[in-house]
């Protein structure tokens, strides 16, 4: 209903634009129609064309064109400066002839280009263009050129830009998976494929926030990060947006071929890559096309331990975990572009991508349970499962200018996410298939580190008091003085009926398999954008849009476990009984910390053996399902939800050039109209005679959210000089909560943390002010500073908390909250320079870096005093060296993002007056990401102008990933990946 | 409603009951430490203990892991027969160690046994149990665990009923087993309101009048940290509780016995089981000899001489089923006694009327106490302050008066 009312108002403003626009006085011959291109004929956006004696002036549109109307009879002359080219002047007569658009070839600076930097003929210049455009953009952006692109070691999209002003990446398995901008939460920063945010569907991550993974860097061709927002972009983002645009069909016929291998030293396991992009263009000109098929296989490993804190009370240990992962990952991407121009006036084209990863992902892990069910032990788990993730989509365009100051477009869009588990342990899409464990039990043992505290306090105590607590501690909590070192636990289990108190293989037996079921997609199936851009005169442009998106998802997660059926085989399976391997070779397993491990003793499942494990039991296995008759279901009715969206956009903003000044305002509109629905247990009770067994039949909730946004904003920016600009912008944008924010029902099981994480359904939007000062000096195109300040001021930030409510048996409950007001303020430093000034082999040698810095608070119902905000990161750095010269180009970078505050504790218990109180008033059990470094190193050089040898190491410091519960000597999460290393060669036909 | 609830307990055990049919109900609450349940405000469970059987001393000697536990109370004899040491219920041997109903229908096939659990491997992993029902309900809540139980009473044949509550376990795990745990003792507090209903349709049974019940409460294991499976005392001391139709009131105690893990005598010093002392308190293989013995009584067959049967638990019921004298029911029970700090008074309250008491020293003097809770049928309070010594405490309700003997330590 509301997509037909929609279709049809979308088309009649269609018309109705086409029709007013017939009437605009078509091109007289006082006007200049013309295009800046380079040598090579590619067009240079971003140029800056002046009408020397009349002081008027424009900056060309991406395709490289601009227009003057309404000049004078007579001569005058055209001044072009274009960054890294030479400045070009030119005589033109009025009247123009109108049949005869002017086009403008700019020579390349050669003082300041390398002797052999430009390789690549399809790219040429493009990090240039890359400047220019960041220099004449209407507001604060960062373009990242498909050179750029290329010249960095990864080969996820995400990656590409993590060396951008203020980009902080987050890694999955060391690679980049999220991206946010200026320290923001990581959903504060919307990313956007050609100017579409896509849909999300991923195993973990609930959040708005499109995993990269499965787009390959190969398949972009532009990124541009905005920091201050035009209304006409969508405007659902706090932190900024990052716009990746794929690649399309070039002027000239193009084929690259980009072949590598590598080395993963942690797998200890090669990887490699291939990549093909063929495009061209018919002989008229009318007909584009780019074909571009991109694959990358890698093996990846990941060594970590954890530590699994007990209570909320104290910080002792219920569980500490040593994991082994490896895994072998297989991204395919494709993109199909094509384009055809009746005219000049209509031009018709279509993008078509493709983006697929399957991560075969195994994991051994040895749990040390100081507290068990079934008393103290140690358990083994074998695990595998084969994540899959499918993105597929696309649009379609028309784009009409019926005189050369009108241009409209109206583009239609869709797109599909999909997330499942492949066929493990199962063939043939059986539904149990899912991230499969197999456990084995030690007998009960003991540990003998650990000490008696006082349950409260965590103190020193008397071991007759009844408020001991018998636990492990770490050292910054052990009052005793002998809890381990942060960086070196070592849980010491005795076995007190064994000789030598150790384990064997014959020791650990059988006790449950279980298998995550988690199905996950999203779909936009329709996205349609029309989008009318207007120039009235040198001095101003107009421009109006509307968009419409739907949305549905469905996400879907169960447990599906086997234990031995007793009643038909009494008898334990011992662990002997299978085929077997180590859990990592002798002196390889966090050789980071030491080997501080002897893991020789045990022994886990070989693959084979576990992914044929269930079947050869036969009925001597009871299998349970996870459905009402569960009895622990209740842990699970919440987790699934689906839900739809609809969000009617439209925007208005008009750009005014006057002297020296830019200045665009507008504003912008959303309107979201949310339902989502979920299940909740209803408190009557029914009995299944067949089961023997009572249960709550569950019942359907539903979320009805709707909110209008109104998003004013204004940039200006003013050109001081050919070299410096000063922009100021003010603005308000918006953040959408994300569906599991929202959801309605029971909680979400979190069954490896414990906890049920409850849904909001009356949760706001986040909205927030934002304000930006930057001053920006160009180095020709050769480096660039700027300097800049921004302010945001924010209303309803979201944050997940420890619940203020105590469920009744005792499993931690989690819920979505809005923090009324929070602020964020940051200074963000930027530099980039060729040392060009410096003699002969020295002026090939550069730097770049930049710092930002984020001061930011938050008031929290219950705590008393203000604090960071949450996923707020106050300081982030990026430094690199490069030397660009003589076919080389090598470059050493350094990424630093600092600590954070994740999640908070608001654990509350009634006290005396039944009043729910905090336990905590202090941040000791919050939880943090820590800092991380990476250093990666590159290098390529080019034998000839047509193949290029590159190689490069990432990950060269080999800091682990951490999260910690309130200092870092508190580890929750270390996680290692060591060094990456690849070496390729490109052919260029 | 609870205000009658507890008539049974004082006038039917004046009846003669030999010719009544005998009838069993067990209540299991899973992890719940001893000292904790003194400290919850626990409505029905005080009043079992101001009027019925109540042991705070009593003492795990097995594994102190739930399915070996439940194994002990079930089955009557210790791991090393019915062979369950985890909560995989592997190694089981209950073909020559069944559970107690098991063994009664050998003699009573006609038995009509009901088991009601939120714990899955309890029903699906035990076999050779004699129930002719296992139910299965949610776990950890409750409220579906009492509607399973209250349906299970309106059988007028039923003979034998098993009701299993995991909430406080499940507590304990995640936020600590320990009496200053706000929602530990929650918990407990939940379970018990739970259990009132119970106890209620129980009585509200057609022919409850002409019926001779035997009701049994206890754990499994008691806890320490988030966790449980070890020797320590806070495990390994559990409690027991009783009522019923012929169950008077009175405090079973004994000593420690030992355990017969070898590791918690290696690592813990728990002494080796000392049968003497054994044979004096109440244990866990204990509860399913009582009620075997409390079926079959009329049969005339002691459970424990019964060769075959190789039990390792003895019966209660010679002890518990004496006639209660109004002496012992105006007796204050009091733990711990003697006491360093927190001692606590139960006392019969069954219409909740106001409840006035005084503590006076040996000299007569009155001292003045500093209670910590006063509860419809019990009164906690801490002597710490106090001179050791003997100290006399009177209490009175509006329908009775109790006396006590405090010893401070």
């Amino acid at each position: 209903m509301d997509f037909c009312l929609m279709w049809k108002r979308l088309f009649l403003m269609f018309f109705f634009a086409l029709s007013i626009l017939v009437k605009v006085k078509a091109q007289d011959n006082r006007s200049i129609k013309g295009k800046i291109v380079d040598e090579a004929g590619n067009s240079l956006p971003g140029a800056v064309v002046r009408v020397v004696d009349l002081n008027r002036g424009t900056v060309t549109e991406l395709d490289g064109t601009f227009i003057f109307e309404n000049l004078p009879i007579g001569s005058q002359t055209l001044q072009v400066t274009y960054l890294g080219f030479q400045e070009s002047k030119i005589a033109v007569e009025i009247p123009f002839p109108s049949y005869k658009p002017l086009e403008i070839k700019l020579k390349e600076d050669k003082r300041s280009l390398g002797e052999i930097t430009v390789t690549d003929k399809f790219n040429a210049g493009s990090e240039t263009r890359a400047i220019n455009m960041t220099k004449t953009a209407n507001r604060v952006i960062t373009v990242i050129s498909s050179e750029t692109i290329a010249k960095l070691p990864t080969r996820n999209a995400a990656e590409a830009v993590k060396r951008a002003p203020g980009a902080a990446v987050q890694n999955s398995k060391g690679e980049g998976s999220f991206i946010s901008l200026r320290g923001t939460p990581g959903d504060w920063t919307s990313t956007l494929v050609n100017g579409d945010r896509l849909p999300v569907a991923d195993e973990e991550n609930t959040s708005r926030s499109f995993e990269f993974e499965v787009l390959p860097s190969d398949l972009v061709d532009m990124v541009v990060l905005s920091r201050t927002v035009t209304p006409d972009i969508e405007a659902d983002n706090i932190g900024g947006s990052i716009n990746f645009t794929t690649k399309t069909p070039p002027d000239t016929t193009l084929l690259k071929i980009n072949v590598a291998g590598g080395w993963n030293t942690m797998a200890q396991k090669p990887l490699g890559l291939a990549n093909v992009v063929y495009g061209g263009r018919s002989k008229n000109k009318k007909f584009g096309f780019l074909t571009n098929l991109s694959y990358y296989g890698r093996n990846y490993a990941a060594q970590a331990n954890k530590v699994i804190y007990s209570n909320n009370f104290n910080q002792a240990i219920a569980s500490y975990e040593l994991r082994n992962y490896s895994g072998v990952r297989n991204t395919i991407g494709a993109n199909l572009s094509l384009d055809y121009s009746f005219s000049p006036k209509l031009k018709i084209g279509g993008n078509f991508l493709y983006g697929s990863m399957i991560d075969d992902k195994n994991q051994k892990k040895v749990r040390y349970n100081y507290s068990d069910g079934s008393g103290q032990r140690i358990r083994l788990q074998n695990i595998n499962g084969i994540l899959k993730r499918q993105l597929i989509g696309g649009d379609i365009f028309i784009t009409l200018n019926p005189n050369p100051r009108v241009k409209t477009t109206l583009r239609f869009a869709s797109y599909s996410n999909d997330f499942r588990y492949g066929n493990s342990p199962f063939k043939n899409k059986d539904p149990r298939n899912g991230y499969f464990f197999v456990e084995f039990m030690s007998p009960l043992m003991f540990y003998k580190d650990q000490d008696f505290i006082d349950y409260r306090t965590g103190e020193a105590i008397d071991p007759s008091s009844p408020d001991k607590f018998l636990g492990k501690t770490l050292a910054i909590d052990n009052p005793y003085g002998t809890g381990d070192d942060y960086q070196n636990i070592q849980p010491q289990p005795i076995n007190a009926l064994s000789p030598d108190q150790k384990f064997t293989a014959k020791d650990f037996e059988f006790a449950q398999a279980f298998s995550q079921l988690n199905n996950t997609w999203e779909k936009d199936p329709i996205v349609a954008q029309w989008d009318m851009h207007v120039k009235l005169n040198d001095h101003w442009k107009l421009q109006l849009g509307l968009k419409h998106r739907s949305k549905e998802g469905s996400r879907s997660i169960r447990l599906h476990k086997w234990v031995q059926k007793t009643t038909l085989r009494p008898a334990s399976y011992n662990l002997s009984e299978f085929q077997t391997e180590d859990f990592s070779k002798p002196d390889f397993y966090l050789n980071e910390l030491g080997n501080p491990y002897d893991t020789s003793f045990y022994q886990f499942l070989t693959k084979n053996q576990l992914l044929n494990f269930i079947e050869p039991f036969g009925d001597t296995l009871l299998e349970y399902e996870m459905n009402p008759l569960n009895q622990e279901f209740r842990f699970w009715a919440g987790s699934q939800y689906h839900y739809s969206e609809n969000q009617e956009m439209g925007y208005a903003m008009a750009e005014w050039n006057w002297k020296k000044w830019t200045i665009v305002g507008g504003f912008r509109i959303e309107y979201t109209m949310l339902k989502e629905y979920s299940d909740t247990l209803l408190d009557t009770l029914f009995y299944d005679v067949e089961a023997s067994t009572y249960y709550r039949p569950t019942e359907e909730r539903t979320t009805t959210l709707n909110y209008f946004a109104f998003l004013p904003s204004l940039n200006a920016s003013l050109a001081i000089n050919q070299s410096n600009n000063l922009r100021l912008a003010a603005s308000r944008t918006f953040h959408r909560p994300n569906f599991e924010e929202t959801k309605p029902g029971y909680g979400v099981y979190d069954i490896d943390n414990l906890s049920l994480i409850f849904g909001n359904s009356v949760l706001k939007p986040t909205f927030s002010y934002n304000f930006d000062v930057i001053f920006e000096h160009y180095w020709g195109n050769k480096g660039l500073f700027s300097f800049g300040a921004y302010y945001k001021y924010v209303t309803d930030h979201i944050f997940a908390s420890t619940t203020s409510f105590v469920d009744e048996f005792g499993i931690v409950a989690k819920q979505y909250q809005n923090a009324p007001k929070s602020w964020v303020g940051g200074l963000e430093l930027n530099l980039q320079r060729q040392f060009d000034f410096l003699p002969k082999f020295w002026s090939g040698f550069g730097a770049s870096g930049n710092i930002t810095y984020s001061w930011s608070q938050m008031q929290v119902p219950g705590r008393t005093f203000k604090q960071a905000m949450t996923e707020q990161t106050p300081l982030l750095y990026n430094v690199a060296l490069f030397y660009e010269k003589n076919r080389w180009n090598v470059r050493v970078g350094l990424n630093y993002n600092g600590p954070m505050l994740k999640e908070l504790n608001l654990f509350s218990v009634k006290d005396l007056d039944g009043q729910l109180k905090l336990v905590h008033q202090d941040t000791q059990f919050d939880v943090y990401r820590g800092p991380n470094y990476a250093l990666d190193f590159s290098a390529s050089f080019n034998i000839s102008k047509r193949i290029m040898i590159y190689g490069e190491l990432t990950n060269l410091l080999n800091y682990p990933d951490l999260t910690y519960r309130g200092r870092k000597e508190r580890p929750i999460r270390t996680e290692y990946y060591r060094t990456r290393g690849q070496i390729g060669i490109k052919f260029d036909l | 409603m609870k205000k009658s609830l507890l008539f049974f307990f004082l006038g039917l055990s004046l009846h003669s009951l030999a010719s009544q049919p005998r009838k069993v109900l067990i209540i299991g609450i899973d992890g719940t430490r001893s000292d904790a349940l003194q400290y919850a405000n626990t409505t029905y469970l005080d009043s079992i203990v101001a009027n019925g059987l109540y042991s705070w001393n009593s003492w795990h000697c097995g594994i102190t892991v739930s399915a070996p536990s439940w194994s002990d109370v079930m089955c009557g004899v210790w791991e090393d027969k019915h062979g369950v040491t985890s909560n995989s219920y592997t190694n089981s041997n209950y073909n020559s160690y069944p559970y107690f109903v098991k063994r009664a229908k050998e003699l009573k096939p006609d038995l009509y046994a009901v088991q009601v659990t939120e714990w899955a491997p309890m029903s699906d992993n035990v076999y050779n149990d004699g129930w002719d029902e296992k139910i299965k309900v949610p776990d950890g809540e409750g409220e579906p665990t009492e509607q399973a139980a209250i349906a299970a009473l309106q059988n007028p044949d039923l003979d034998a009923l098993f009701v299993y509550f995991d909430a406080v376990d499940l507590t304990g795990h995640s936020s600590g087993f320990n009496p200053n745990n706000p929602n530990y003792i929650a918990a407990i507090e939940g379970v018990d309101s739970h259990i009132g209903p119970i106890l209620t349709a129980l009585k509200a049974r057609p022919n409850y009048a002409s019926e001779n019940w035997l009701i049994l409460l206890t754990t499994d294991h008691g806890g320490i940290g988030t966790g449980h499976g070890g020797g320590s005392d806070e495990e390994r001391q559990i409690w027991w509780m009783g009522c019923g139709s012929a169950v008077p009131h009175q405090e079973l105690t004994g000593g420690d016995p030992g355990s017969y893990q070898l590791q918690y005598q290696i690592l813990y010093g728990v002494s080796p089981v000392n049968e003497s002392i054994l044979e004096n308190t109440p244990v866990q293989t204990d509860i399913a000899v009582t009620a075997l013995h409390h079926l079959i009584y009329d049969l005339g067959v002691r459970p424990e001489n019964q060769p075959a049967w190789n039990l390792d638990g003895k019966s209660w019921l010679d002890k518990i089923s004496s006639v209660s004298s109004v002496e012992e029911n105006n007796k204050l029970a009091i733990y711990p006694n003697p006491s360093e700090d927190i001692v606590s008074v139960w006392f019969q309250n069954d219409f909740g009327s106001q409840v006035n008491y005084s503590l006076t020293d040996i000299q007569g003097k009155v001292i003045p106490i500093n209670a910590i809770f006063e509860g419809k049928s019990k009164l906690s309070f801490d002597v710490k302050g106090l001179p050791a010594g003997n100290y006399t405490m009177e209490l009175s309700t509006n329908e009775k008066k109790f006396l006590g003997t405090i010893i401070k330590k």
